[in-house]
C-alpha cells in the first residue's frame, strides 16, 4: 500500500482513486479465469436445457430471456425506482442497527458491570429468529417504512452486537495495560485500543449483518409492502412471471454481493495495519 | 485460456447427454388424477364427490392436494405435478395470459350467488344507521352491489352520501378489514362466508342482486373458481365434469358435511348461504374466453 | 524512588478437579529503590517476577502491603474480610480499581512500562505509537511530530516511523516500546523481559542503548530478566527472586564501574554465586560454599 500518496491525494481525485482501486480489486479478486471456467458451461446449460426443451422453458426461463426481462423490469417497470425504495429501507435499518450495536457492543466489552446487567438480555432474545418478529411487528408498527426498517434493524443488529462485545472482550490485556500505564483514560482507552482492536470482528459482524438484513428486507417486502425489489417478486409470482422472479432473484444477489465487497474494501482501508499478515 | 475451452466443451458435451438421456420417455401416468386445491368452502363439489364415492361411480381414481394459495396450485399446474387446479378467475388469466404455450386450458366453473353483502369489522358494534361516518370498502363506484345497498340504505332511512366508500378489489377487502383499515366491506356472499369465519360480523344481506356491470359480465361474476386443465386425457376431463355435476345435484346438507370434513370450516357458519355449484361452460362465457376453454382436442 | 513494603500477591485458581485453590505468586516482598539507580530482577521462570513489577505500576493491586512511589501510595490493597469486601465491591462496583478516570487522561509521568511480549498496538505505526503516549501527556500537537522522531531516532528507529508492528522485527517492536515508554519522560521505567525475544547479539546491541540513555536522562529502572549475564552486566543491584512463591532471596550489589566487560573475572563470579543460589532452591544442596 502506498501510504503516502494517500495522504496526499485530496478531493476529487481523493474519491477517483479509491474508487478506481474499488473496482479493478472487484475485477481482480472475482473475474478470474478459474470463475469462468466454472461460470461459462453454467450459462450455458441453464441456456441450452430449456431451448432443446429438456426442461420446461415457462418454468425455467433461459438466461437470454432472463436478460430481457431484466431490460423490460428497467425500461418500462421502473427496476430502478423498485431498487431505491428497497436499498432506502435497507440503508435505514442498517444505519439504525449499526449506530445502536456498536455502542451497545463496546459498552457491553467495557465494562463488566452494564454487562451483567445488559448482556443476559439480548442473549435471551437473539435466538429468536428475526422472521418471527413478523406478525406482532406488523401489529405494532402497522404496515409501512417504520416496520420495514424494523424489520431490517432486527436482522442487523444482533450479529453486529455480539461481534462487537466479542471484538472489545477479546482485546489482549496486555494492549490495555499498557495503556494504562500512560494514564489513558477508560474513554481514551475505548477510542484507541478496543475500537481498533474490535474493528475487523466489527466489520464481521457487519457483512453477516447485510446478509441477514437482505433477508428481512425481502420478508418485510413479501409481506408489507408495494413496492420494492422483495414486493416484486412475489408480485411476479402472482402474475405467473417467473422470468421476472429470476431477474429479482438475481437482482438481489448481485446487491448483497456488491455490499459484501464494499465492506471488505472497507476493512482493507480501516484495518490496514492487517494487510500482509 | 485452454481450461476454459475445455471447460465450455465439457457444457456442451453434457448439454447434449442430458438431452438424449431426458429424451427416452418417462413412464407412463397410472390412472390417478391429481387436484391441486387450496381448501375453502367455495369447493363444495369436490369435496362432496370425493365423499360421497362419486369420482369411483364415474371410474375416475382421484389424489387431491391441498396448496396454501391458488398460485401455488398454478405453478403445481404448470409444472405437471397436478393434472387439475381450482384457480379463482383472475389467477386463471394471469396464467392463460402468460403461458398461454403450455396447453393450460379452462375445463368447467364452480359458481357461487352473488348477494351483496356488508360486513363490519368484529370489534365494532354497530347497526346500519351508525355507518354515517365510516369507512366502507366497496368493489367499484359503479358496483351493482353498491347501488343495491344504496338503494336499500335509503329504505331503511341511512344516509349512504354520508358513509365514506373507498373503492378496492374483492380480493384485498378482507386483509383491509383485518387490519382495520375499513370499518366495514360491501361484498360479495362468498367473500362474507370467509369474512365471518374470521369472526366479522355480517350486517345487511341481499340475495336479489342481478350482477353483471359494464366491465364484468354477468356470467362471469358468478364465477368464483375456475376448473384449469393441463394434459389430461379427454376422458378422464369428461368423467370429472360428469362427477362435479352429480355433486352439486347432492343435497345442500351433504355439501356442507363434506366441506367440514376437508375444511374444517364450521357448520354453523355456513347456515344461511347456499353452497358452490359446478357448472359447465355456457355460451356466453365460451365466447368470452375464445381459445383457453377445453374443447377436447 | 520505589518502595515496595511487603508485598503478597494471591490468586485464587480453579485446579483441574473443580476444586479451588490458590497460588501465592509473591509472598512479602520488600524492596527499595533509590533515584536514578538500575535494579535488575532475576528468578526462575514463574516466580512472580511479572507480578510484582505490575503491582508497582499499579496494574494489579497486591492482596497485601503496598507500594510507594515519591512517598505515594500506589494501589490500596485488596480486602480481606467479609466487611472489607463488601464495601470495596460496591466502591469499585462500576470501574475497576485499575481505571484511572472515566473522561480525563490523567498522565503519570513518574512511571512507564515495557512488557514482557510487545505491547505495541499492532493498529499503529510505530510514529502514532508515540504519538499515542504523547498526546496522553497533552504534548501541544506542533511538537508532536519532532518529539516522536526526536525518540524514534534515540531508540535508533529512524527510517521505520511509518511501518506497522507487524512489520518490524522483534526488537525493533521492543525498540519502539522504549521509544514509547521515554517520551513520556518519565523518572522511572519498569521492564519486564524486554530483550527476552531478541537474539543475542541484538540483545548486546540493545543493552548498549539502553545503558546509555539510561546514564545520560538519568532515570531509575527496575529490569526483569531471565539472563544472569545481562542483569549483571546493567544493573547497580540484583535482586533474585526465590521459586514460587517469591520473595526476595537475595540482593546483591555489583560494584563495578562502567563500562563493564561482560567476560570479566568479577562478573563471572557473581554469576557464579547467583547461579548457586538457583542450584540450592532448586536442588537444597549446597555446592560450593554456604551464602
Ligand atoms: N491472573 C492470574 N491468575 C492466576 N494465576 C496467575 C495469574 N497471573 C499470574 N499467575 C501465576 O502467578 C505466578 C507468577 O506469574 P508471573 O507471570 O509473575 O511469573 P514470572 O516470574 O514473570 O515468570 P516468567 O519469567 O516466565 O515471565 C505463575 O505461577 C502464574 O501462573
Ligand atoms: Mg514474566
Amino acid at each position: 500500500m502506498d501510504r503516502k500518496l494517500t495522504y496526499e491525494t485530496k478531493g476529487l481525485n481523493l474519491v477517483l482513486k479509491e474508487l478506481s482501486a474499488f473496482f479493478t480489486g472487484i475485477a481482480k479478486n472475482n473475474f478470474t479465469v478459474e470463475f469462468f471456467t466454472v461460470f461459462v458451461p453454467i450459462i450455458i446449460l441453464w441456456e441450452a436445457l430449456p431451448r432443446l426443451g429438456v426442461v420446461p422453458p415457462t418454468l425455467v426461463p433461459p438466461p437470454s430471456v432472463v436478460a430481457e426481462t431484466f431490460w423490460d423490469l428497467l425500461v418500462n417497470h421502473d427496476l430502478i425506482g423498485h431498487v431505491g425504495i428497497s436499498l432506502l429501507r435497507f440503508f435505514l435499518g442498517l444505519a439504525v442497527a449499526i449506530v445502536t450495536a456498536i455502542p451497545i457492543g463496546i459498552l457491553m466489552g467495557w465494562n463488566m458491570f452494564l454487562r451483567r446487567h445488559a448482556l443476559p438480555l439480548f442473549q435471551i432474545l437473539a435466538p429468536i429468529p428475526s422472521p418471527a418478529w413478523v406478525p406482532i411487528t406488523i401489529i405494532l408498527l402497522g404496515i409501512g417504512l417504520p416496520m420495514q426498517v424494523f424489520l431490517v434493524f432486527l436482522g442487523v443488529f444482533y450479529p453486529v452486537l455480539f461481534d462487537t462485545y466479542q471484538g472489545v472482550k477479546d482485546t489482549d490485556p496486555r494492549y490495555i495495560a499498557s495503556a494504562r500505564v500512560f494514564g489513558a483514560s477508560e474513554l481514551t482507552l475505548i477510542k484507541r485500543v478496543y475500537l481498533p482492536n474490535a474493528l475487523s470482528f466489527i466489520v464481521m459482524g457487519v457483512k453477516i449483518g447485510i446478509a441477514l438484513g437482505l433477508v428481512m428486507l425481502i420478508v418485510s417486502e413479501m409481506v408489507g409492502a408495494h413496492s420494492g425489489i422483495g414486493w416484486l417478486l412475489v408480485e411476479s409470482k402472482d402474475f405467473f412471471r417467473i422470468d421476472r422472479m429470476v431477474a429479482c432473484m438475481l437482482t438481489l444477489g448481485f446487491i448483497g454481493w456488491f455490499l459484501i465487497e464494499v465492506m471488505k474494501y472497507i476493512e482493507i482501508k480501516l484495518a490496514l495495519w492487517k494487510v500482509g499478515r | 485460456m485452454k481450461r476454459l475451452c475445455f471447460s465450455i466443451a465439457a457444457a456442451v458435451a453434457a448439454t447434449a447427454l442430458i438431452a438424449l438421456v431426458a429424451g427416452v420417455p418417462g413412464s407412463g401416468d397410472d390412472g390417478v388424477i391429481r387436484i391441486g386445491h387450496t381448501g375453502t368452502p367455495h369447493l363444495a363439489p369436490l369435496f362432496v364427490a370425493v365423499e360421497q364415492g362419486i369420482f369411483e361411480d364415474n371410474g375416475l381414481r382421484v389424489e387431491l392436494k391441498r396448496f396454501g394459495s391458488t398460485s401455488d396450485a398454478g405453478y403445481a399446474l404448470l409444472a405437471g405435478r397436478v393434472d387439475v387446479a381450482f384457480l379463482e378467475p383472475s389467477r386463471s388469466f394471469r396464467l392463460l395470459n402468460e403461458h398461454d404455450e403450455a396447453g393450460v386450458k379452462i375445463a368447467g366453473t364452480v359458481n357461487f350467488d352473488f348477494g351483496a353483502t356488508l360486513v363490519v369489522r368484529e370489534d365494532l358494534n354497530i347497526r346500519l344507521g351508525d355507518l354515517e361516518g365510516m369507512t366502507v370498502a366497496a368493489g367499484s363506484r359503479h358496483c351493482i352491489l353498491l347501488s343495491q345497498f344504496k338503494h336499500d340504505a335509503q329504505r331503511h332511512g341511512v344516509d349512504a352520501g354520508k358513509i365514506n366508500f373507498v373503492y378496492t378489489a374483492f380480493e384485498t377487502m378482507l386483509p383491509a378489514l383485518e387490519a382495520g383499515q375499513v370499518d366495514a366491506i360491501l361484498t360479495r356472499a362468498s367473500y362474507a362466508l370467509l369474512a365471518q369465519a374470521e369472526g366479522h360480523k355480517i350486517l345487511y344481506q341481499n340475495w336479489d342482486v342481478v350482477p353483471g356491470d359494464a366491465c364484468c359480465p354477468a356470467y362471469l361474476a358468478q364465477v368464483e373458481y375456475f376448473m384449469l386443465v393441463k394434459d389430461l386425457e379427454p376422458r378422464y376431463v369428461r368423467g370429472m365434469d360428469a362427477a362435479l355435476r352429480e355433486a352439486s345435484e347432492r343435497p345442500p346438507e351433504d355439501s356442507r358435511n363434506a366441506i367440514m370434513k376437508h375444511t374444517q370450516f364450521p357448520l354453523g357458519l355456513q347456515q344461511g348461504f347456499p353452497v358452490a355449484r359446478y357448472l359447465v361452460i355456457g355460451q356466453e362465457l365460451k365466447q368470452e374466453l375464445g381459445d383457453w376453454v377445453w374443447t377436447g382436442n | 524512588m520505589i518502595e515496595a513494603r511487603k508485598i503478597t500477591k494471591f490468586f485464587p485458581v480453579i485446579n483441574p478437579q473443580g476444586l479451588a485453590e490458590g497460588i501465592t505468586a509473591v509472598l512479602s516482598v520488600s524492596l527499595k529503590v533509590e533515584e536514578g539507580e538500575f535494579v535488575a530482577v532475576v528468578g526462575p521462570t514463574g516466580c512472580g517476577k511479572s507480578t510484582f513489577l505490575e503491582i508497582m505500576a499499579g496494574l494489579q493491586a497486591p492482596t497485601e502491603g503496598e507500594v510507594y512511589i515519591d512517598g505515594k501510595l500506589v494501589l490500596e490493597p485488596l480486602p480481606s474480610t467479609r466487611k472489607e469486601i463488601e464495601i470495596y465491591q460496591r466502591k469499585y462496583r462500576f470501574l475497576s480499581p485499575i481505571a484511572n478516570d472515566l473522561w480525563r487522561d490523567i498522565p503519570k509521568s513518574d512511571i512507564a512500562m515495557i512488557f514482557q511480549d510487545y505491547a505495541v498496538f499492532p493498529w499503529m505505526t510505530a510514529l502514532e505509537n508515540v504519538f499515542f503516549t504523547l498526546t496522553l501527556r497533552r504534548v501541544p500537537k506542533g511538537e508532536r511530530s519532532y518529539l516522536a522522531r526526536k525518540y524514534l531516532n534515540l531508540v535508533g528507529l529512524s527510517g521505520a516511523e511509518n511501518k506497522y508492528p507487524s512489520q518490524l522485527s522483534g526488537g525493533m517492536r521492543q525498540r519502539v516500546a522504549l521509544a514509547r515508554a521515554l517520551s513520556v519522560e518519565p523518572k522511572i521505567i519498569l521492564m519486564d523481559e524486554p530483550f527476552a525475544a531478541v537474539d543475542a547479539l541484538a540483545r548486546e546491541k540493545l543493552n548498549e542503548d539502553l545503558l546509555s540513555i539510561w546514564q545520560s536522562m538519568k532515570k531509575t529502572i527496575v529490569f526483569v530478566t531471565h539472563d544472569i549475564n545481562e542483569a549483571l552486566y546493567l544493573a547497580d543491584r540484583v535482586v533474585v527472586f526465590s521459586p514460587q512463591p517469591g520473595t526476595v532471596r537475595n540482593i546483591i550489589p555489583v560494584n563495578l564501574p562502567r563500562p563493564r566487560k561482560r567476560a570479566s573475572r568479577e562478573i563471572g563470579e557473581l554469576r557464579e554465586r547467583i547461579w548457586q543460589i538457583y542450584q540450592y532452591d532448586a536442588t537444597g544442596e549446597i555446592i560450593d560454599y554456604v551464602i
